[in-house]
């Protein structure tokens, strides 16, 4: 029995084994992705915001507090009700339930030095800076490249090289 | 640690072991992970189940026709492009008119659709309806047509009675770099030079040239129809997203067209009536600026002002106008359950016309304005948001008519994920044109009596009401898999004080040589019932195949009130087809092909003697590199030509002649 429970731990606790839910593994994106983003000077502590919702569940909690990008840096956590002020974030994650406000939310972060990611198919092309999708039951991301651009954020090279650098609906 | 205590916590992490919930303890472990890392991890597959949503949670009887459905349709003007929004119906005229409506009343002149493109109102208030022989636009540079069936008055305003159809170009930054299209056939040709690039870091533009122009088509006798046309355009757009929320979009067209037509030239003396070939010439421009704000992740306001002028001359008539257009609207959330959009707008038109013995007006020149307001609240009546209450009225205030209001009340029920249902109660007027109160139009030459000509005047009448519909609405949304979706809309429309032309005594015209005027004039004394059902469909059935059909099913009843002598409105419900199919093919054998056919029944239309017709288009499209494609449109392809309606108002009906079209677009 005690074997058998042991057994039973290690699956659990060891990575490897572990099939990672989505939001887990997207909310460790977020916080790997920061770290290639140079925020205009003068920027607060690197604060994420949540809008539409929680799809990460307790993994947006276990960032909370965590160094980045330097350690002296602590990132901020924050879920914000439709309609709050979003120029206070650095990052904002637009959950799909929020996907009709995404132009405004695009419009307002403008200029504003707000990185916006989300996880919807079609975000990146409607103005999204980073947006997450699933090829092959792994987790991969776009990038909007103008709109980060204009949004005054600088992406460092090596996230554009694991990127699929998009456009604004272009035509083929 | 006791073994008791042991097992109770292996029993805990069971279950969050083996399924995909990792605990945070382990997703705190996962963010040590560098993003190569990350990016081999494979994902949990139950949550990948999660899909987009692709359909537009709209109350009303809604159909998108998308760039790709333009690009694979080898159509090469805007009305030919309505033909594939199920419930539409389109019948091309002649070389430069068509009749478009939706729910019956078609007609040359049909006044029951609010068109717009990119916010700008297409028609006319000369007789409310579109001078489509002067419209064109950039077919590659729409980002989607919009036809919404049904009363749009109650956000639109008037003249939305049966629809409502909003085309929409897309942003300067969606069309960077260049573009070069040409093509011709038996019947057509056309050219297209568009270029786009950067303003600076936040704005974009993009300039067009364009040239469609098209041959005459044949009579059912075979000649030449004398109905030929040319339009030649240019314009611009540019649109910055600013810091702070705010967007601006400046743009504007200038264009020329002609087309040539036939009329029946009167004389007082024999032979009383001749055909006469005439050229329409029209000559015009606008400019349009919008500025929208967003103010908050749920708040934004959007302001616009366009101007609008254009000079159409034919035969000696000359019309021209001047349109000054001013609107607003802000749209908020108010608490968790409430979408609210209201707004107002102001509008100036003023119009010159040259009158003629055959065509004029009275007053010759005439200012109006129209000034409204309006609201909408979608209220979301239960916690889960499945279920929502749309209220909402427009009130406007025209030169006309005085005050109309055009409230709705709409329910939607998202029954699930992939079933929706909705019902809707509207009301919406059709306010009069210039020409149903002012117009002075010599119709027809009767037989003489007493050796003194009788002219057939139609007579504007300044105290003519507003038409108006209640509409009851309901339809059923499905869609089952991202591959298929299926749509049903059924309609009640009572329509009343419909415009009837009702004789009035004769009177004699002094001169060297008399003739006597018997008018006919616009009354309000018919009303009608139509009621219909609208089917759709869409499959995928894999990347290569997609299937799209359509059926409308139209009835109508009109009736004249009992003091109404005009006998010809009645013969309105033979002018809508009462059953109409379509069917549409795409193919893509290979990421460089596509294929598509497009096959269409059209019932008689016994007022005007059109037999039933059955229409098929199909276009080959070749991308022989990345940057250029080569099409080959066919079009009519099963007869070598057909009446698809007939002009009322002319001596002559042309046929819509089989053709054959290609083209190559080259992007750079």
């Amino acid at each position: 029995m005690r074997l058998l429970c042991g057994a039973l731990l290690l699956l659990a606790l060891t990575p490897a084994h572990a099939v990672p839910s989505e939001y887990d593994l997207k909310a460790a994106f977020i916080f790997q992705i920061a770290k290639f983003v140079e925020w205009p000077a003068g920027s607060a502590p690197p604060r994420l915001c949540v809008l539409g919702g929680n799809p990460f569940g307790a993994a947006l909690e276990a960032l909370r507090g965590k160094p980045s990008p330097s350690p002296e840096r602590k990132m901020e956590v924050t879920l914000l009700d439709m309609g709050a002020d979003i120029r206070e974030c650095s990052m904002l994650f637009i959950a799909s339930p929020a996907e009709r406000h995404l132009e405004r939310i695009v419009a307002i972060s403008r200029g504003a030095g707000i990185l916006t990611i989300g996880d919807t198919e079609g975000f990146a092309k409607r103005g999204a800076m980073v947006n997450f999708y699933l090829e092959n039951g792994k987790v991969r991301f776009e990038i909007n490249l103008d709109v980060a651009r204009q949004g005054g954020l600088k992406i460092s090279s090596k996230l554009l090289s694991l990127a699929r650098i998009v456009d604004f609906q272009q035509d083929r | 640690m006791s073994r008791r205590l042991l097992l109770f916590f292996c029993l805990l992490l069971q279950p969050t072991g083996v399924s995909a919930n990792v605990s945070a303890d382990d997703s705190a472990s996962l963010t040590d992970y560098s993003l190569e890392q990350l990016m081999d991890l494979s994902v949990a597959v139950t949550s990948a189940a999660r899909k987009p949503q692709k359909l537009e949670d709209a109350a009303a009887a809604i159909y998108v026709i998308t760039q790709e459905d333009i690009r694979r349709s080898g159509m090469t003007s805007l009305p030919e492009l309505l033909r594939m929004a199920p419930g539409m119906q389109v019948a091309h005229i002649d070389g430069s008119t068509w009749a478009i409506s939706s729910r019956g009343f078609n007609a040359k002149n049909s006044d029951n659709l609010l068109v717009m493109l990119d916010g700008r109102v297409l028609h006319t208030p000369t007789f409310t309806g579109v001078y489509w022989d002067a419209q064109d636009v950039v077919l590659e540079d729409i980002e989607r047509i919009e036809v919404i069936r049904g009363p749009g008055g109650a956000l639109w305003g008037a003249n939305a009675v049966s629809g409502v159809i909003n085309i929409i170009t897309k942003s300067a930054s969606a069309t960077q770099g260049g573009l070069v299209s040409g093509g011709g056939g038996n019947f057509e040709r056309q050219g297209t030079v568009r270029y786009g690039g950067k303003i600076n870091e936040t704005g974009n533009f993009r300039i067009y040239a364009r040239n469609i122009a098209q041959d005459n088509f044949r009579l059912a006798s075979g000649a030449d129809a004398h109905d030929q046309r040319d339009l030649r355009s240019a314009g611009f757009r540019a649109d910055w997203g600013l810091a702070g929320g705010n967007s601006l979009t400046v743009q504007g067209d200038t264009y020329a067209s002609d087309s040539d037509h036939t009329g029946s030239a009167i004389s007082l003396s024999p032979p009383s009536s001749t055909p006469i070939g005439y050229t329409i010439d029209q000559k015009g421009g606008n400019l349009l600026t919008r500025w929208k704000r967003a103010l908050s992740t749920t708040s934004e306001w959007t302001a616009q002002f366009y101007y609008d002028y254009y000079e159409r001359r034919y035969l000696n008539v000359d019309e021209r106008r001047d349109t000054y257009d001013l609107d607003f609207q802000h749209r908020f959330l108010w608490g968790d359950a409430h979408d609210i959009v209201w707004g107002a707008g102001y509008r100036q038109t003023g119009d010159r016309m040259d009158n003629t013995i055959v065509v004029a007006f009275d007053p010759a020149r005439r200012d109006d304005r129209v000034a409204g307001a309006f609201f909408q609240d979608e209220i979301a009546l239960n916690r889960d948001k499945d279920l929502h209450l749309i209220v909402g009225s427009k009130f406007e205030h025209n030169d006309y008519t005085g005050f109309e209001h055009q409230p709705n009340v709409r329910l939607r029920w998202k029954l699930d994920e992939q079933r929706t249902v909705w019902t809707a109660l509207s009301r919406a007027v059709h306010t009069p044109s210039r020409t149903d109160a002012d117009g002075l139009v010599t119709t027809t030459l009767l037989p003489a009596t007493g050796g003194i000509a009788n002219v057939m005047q139609l007579q504007g009448n300044p105290a003519v009401q507003s038409e108006h519909v209640r509409a009851f609405e309901a339809g059923y949304r499905i869609h089952p898999s991202t591959r298929a979706q299926m749509d049903v809309s059924a309609f009640y429309n009572a329509h009343r004080n419909l415009m009837t032309i009702e004789p009035a005594d004769p009177y004699l015209v002094a001169g060297a040589q008399p003739y006597r005027i018997m008018p006919r004039i616009f009354y309000n004394k018919a009303s009608a019932t139509t009621y219909g059902l609208e089917w759709s469909g869409n499959w995928q059935p894999s990347d290569k195949w997609q299937f799209k059909a359509a059926y409308t099913w139209l009835q109508m009843n009109i009736r004249r009130d009992a003091d109404s002598l005009d006998t010809s409105i009645e013969s309105e419900v033979g002018r809508s087809p009462q059953n109409q199919f379509q069917l549409h093919v795409f193919h893509s054998p290979s990421a460089h092909v596509d294929l598509s056919g497009a096959l269409y029944y059209v019932d008689s239309l016994p007022s005007l003697n059109v037999p039933a017709y059955v229409r098929l288009d199909a276009r080959i499209g070749w991308r022989i590199r990345r940057d250029l494609e080569l099409s080959l449109t066919g079009r009519n392809l099963l007869d070598s030509r057909q009446p698809e309606f007939v002009n009322t108002s002319g001596p002559r009906t042309s046929e819509v002649s089989r053709s054959l079209f290609g083209a190559a677009t080259w992007r750079f």
